[in-house]
């Protein structure tokens, strides 16, 4: 949970876990525990059982069943369902929802960023409803019933906000949907790529026959595809559509250049790796004044990042034709430079 | 047009492969007759567990992917071929008695399916440029490409030395490789993200009417007792397991997080983690309050349960919260009850997903170490 730490939060990193997991659904949560409080006052109550042995039949007589009759049914004691949410809520609170538990095991396993699917275990959404539908359907008259589901559905629906997702859909442009721009700029940076020599040399290295399993080849035959960098909107996207365009930030050393820190994980001065990237990127958008041609054309050397793909109104290409890079071209709103021959 | 074709076949013998798989299993344990629905929910799950096996054998002995895709296809079709052989008939009796059991249904059907078709239209033109996008389906596309398994970081292309024991372990992006590559032309992309997604969500919804089943289950209109037989028909249980699948869909609209099941139905149903939070947690809910009903005796709920455990380990790793969950659900159950015999049953149950993250455990502390290369 972005932001959440144990370090931070101490005792009250569960509570703050579970606060930021139900957000503004916190009435679902609420009608869970309400329901399952009713239901054990209810079950606890309630008279005692009438022989669930003793069956009238259609006829009117009663004879005497035994477990697995067809006809039996047998005598339900209180609520099941109510029975077993409890018995998770409250073994839950014992182990992994304990706050003394988890702030010691926590960091341990590593799980501080996805501590929040421990709540998955929680029948939350699935109580609530059970709880919602038990009162609908408990009313006698069909009409009030209704309404009344209607209603208690509406004043929710004005409580909460709509999932976030179900807020942000946006209608695809192809049927792979990805962004229109994606497919355009992969065939593009092929049919440059393959008249470079790069690939020359990297296939020229794949003709000698080889253990297909041994290291040496599938890092040579990784090496046919081109090594680029693209605009964050459209980043993740690429290898999805084309895989074989190598990117040269993963996923987590992106989603951190871009101040996302939900992984947990962090890259500081000591992280040379990811140093070296954020400087690429920084050029590229000019981010960085201080920055040397000398200093690109090393980190891109290193890297051996072929291609820079970048907005066309934010492309700070003066500085990139200068350190070395060529103009591919303009396509679907963004310029390709190749850096080397 | 052509990857469109392709797409919606791909649905189709996707759909036929488990409603076979579930039928041939019920076969197997004696049943006579069974609900189409109920096989297509079991197979899915009895697929995936033997999915899980296969990608693991070729996964470890570092067998390319189009290995992987032939082995997966012969499976397939002798499931197909077992399905059909044992399923014909019940299939028949099903498809033959809908008009009756839309009548059981009434109007509360239109609001089942009005959920259903709302968020698989949803997935459909739900488009996500998100990392996690990026890395499940691009775990897919790389497989596909390079003919490998695991072998190469999904986020870049790069050469990874040792597999990685979160990741390599749950074998659903490879399954969407696999079927790719049975389906030449039908891009890895549109499989993952618009055939496996709306699969996903009939399989969510199924797992939340069979926990609807489960919560209101067939009684006589007075209390507990059976008063006779022509009271019988399992009206009230499926109407009020329509409302219960709405009021689920309600919920899962406005739930206000990323965090919550909601977000994962609509907006990550391409994530095996969509799977485990609203399929296999709710079916494993519904085997925990089986259970507390004391309704099904013996091995019954048991074997159920292990195939969804094998089932969410392809899944994702995040299974082990269904393993939370029927631990908490159920232990206190043999402790209150005394039902001291359910306890080897129990962990048989669990198999799949205890012995997962035994060996995740040992390859996080190096004890194994899985190499990529030889």
């Amino acid at each position: 949970m972005e932001g959440v730490t144990v370090r931070e939060y101490g005792l009250s990193f569960v509570g703050v876990c579970l606060r930021n997991y139900l957000g503004k659904s916190w009435p679902f949560f609420l009608i869970f525990l309400a329901g399952i409080a009713v239901m054990t006052f209810l079950g606890l109550r309630g008279k005692k059982k009438e022989n669930p042995l003793e069956v009238v039949t259609v006829d009117g007589s009663d004879r005497d069943m035994k477990y697995g009759d067809p006809d039996y049914v047998e005598e339900a004691r209180g609520d099941s369902a109510t029975w077993t949410f409890l018995s998770v809520l409250l073994m839950c609170l014992v182990t992994v929802c304990n706050p003394f538990l988890a702030r010691i095991l926590v960091p341990k396993f590593g799980m501080t960023p996805i501590y929040y699917r421990f709540f998955w275990v929680l029948p939350v959404t699935t109580g609530a409803a059970y709880y919602i539908t038990k009162a609908a359907v408990s009313i006698r008259r069909r009409m009030i019933r209704i309404l009344g589901y209607a209603a208690l559905l509406g004043v929710l629906a004005v409580l909460i906000p709509l999932n976030p997702g179900v807020m942000n859909l946006k209608l695809p442009t192809n049927v792979y949907k990805v962004d229109g721009a994606v497919p355009v700029l992969c065939d593009a940076i092929h049919e440059d790529f393959k008249t470079t020599r790069t690939y020359e040399k990297a296939a020229a290295k794949l003709e000698k026959p080889m253990d297909h399993n041994s290291k040496e080849w599938l890092k040579r035959s990784s090496r046919m595809y081109p090594v680029c960098v693209f605009p964050y909107s459209i980043e993740f996207s690429v290898r999805q559509y084309d895989p074989t365009i190598r990117l040269l930030f993963n996923r987590n050393l992106r989603l951190y250049y871009e101040g996302n820190r939900s992984t947990g994980i962090t890259y500081g001065e000591g992280k040379k790796s990811y140093q070296r990237r954020a400087l690429i990127l920084d050029a590229m958008y000019g981010r960085d004044d201080t920055i040397t041609v000398e200093a690109f054309q090393k980190e891109m050397k290193r890297s051996k990042a072929k291609y820079l793909i970048v907005e066309e109104a934010q492309a700070n290409g003066g500085f990139l034709v200068q350190a070395g890079c060529t103009q591919v071209g303009v396509t679907a709103g963004y310029t390709i430079f190749r850096y080397g021959k | 047009m052509k990857i469109l074709l392709l797409a919606c076949a791909a649905l189709v013998v996707q759909l036929f492969l488990f409603l076979c798989t579930g039928s041939a299993v019920m076969r197997v344990r004696g049943k006579q007759s069974w609900s189409m629905s109920s096989a297509l929910l079991l197979g899915y799950f009895v697929y995936f567990g033997l999915f899980e096996v296969l990608c693991l054998i070729c996964e470890f002995t570092l067998l390319p992917l189009r290995t992987l895709a032939l082995l997966s296809g012969i499976l397939a079709a002798a499931l197909i071929i077992a399905g059909i052989a044992c399923g014909y008939g019940s299939w028949k009796q099903s498809l033959l008695s809908i008009p009756q059991r839309l009548k059981l249904h009434g109007p509360y059907a239109a609001l089942l399916l009005a959920a259903v078709a709302f968020t698989a239209i949803y997935v459909l033109l739900y488009s996500d440029a998100s990392a996690d996008s990026g890395w499940y389906v691009g775990t897919s596309a790389t497989a596909l490409a390079t003919n490998t398994i695991g072998r190469y970081d999904p986020s870049t292309g790069t050469f990874t030395a040792a597999f990685q024991a979160r990741y390599a372990m749950s074998c659903y992006p490879y399954y969407n490789a696999a079927v790719s590559s049975l389906f030449r032309g039908l891009p890895v992309i549109v499989q993952a993200r618009s055939v496996m997604s709306v699969i996903n969500v009939l399989i969510s919804y199924l797992s939340v009417y069979t926990l609807g089943r489960v919560l209101f289950p067939d009684r006589g209109s007075a209390g507990n007792k059976v008063v006779s037989i022509s009271q019988r028909p399992g009206k009230e249980t499926r109407r009020r397991a329509d409302l219960f699948v709405f009021t689920v869909f309600f919920i899962n609209v406005f739930s206000s997080t990323i965090y919550m099941p909601g977000i994962f139905l609509f907006d990550r149903s391409y994530e095996g983690k969509s799977m485990v939070v609203n399929s296999v947690i709710i079916c494993a809910l519904a085997i925990c309050i089986l259970l507390w009903q004391e309704k099904e005796e013996g091995a019954f709920p048991f074997r159920n349960l292990f195939w969804l455990m094998a089932a969410g380990i392809c899944f994702s790793a995040s299974c082990l919260m269904a393993l939370v969950l029927v631990m908490a659900a159920v232990l206190p159950l043999i402790c209150i009850r005394g039902k001291w015999n359910l306890l080897v049953p129990l962990v048989l149950g669990c198999l799949p997903a205890i012995l997962w993250a035994a060996v995740y455990y040992m390859i996080q502390h190096g004890t194994i170490v899985l190499r990529t290369w030889r």
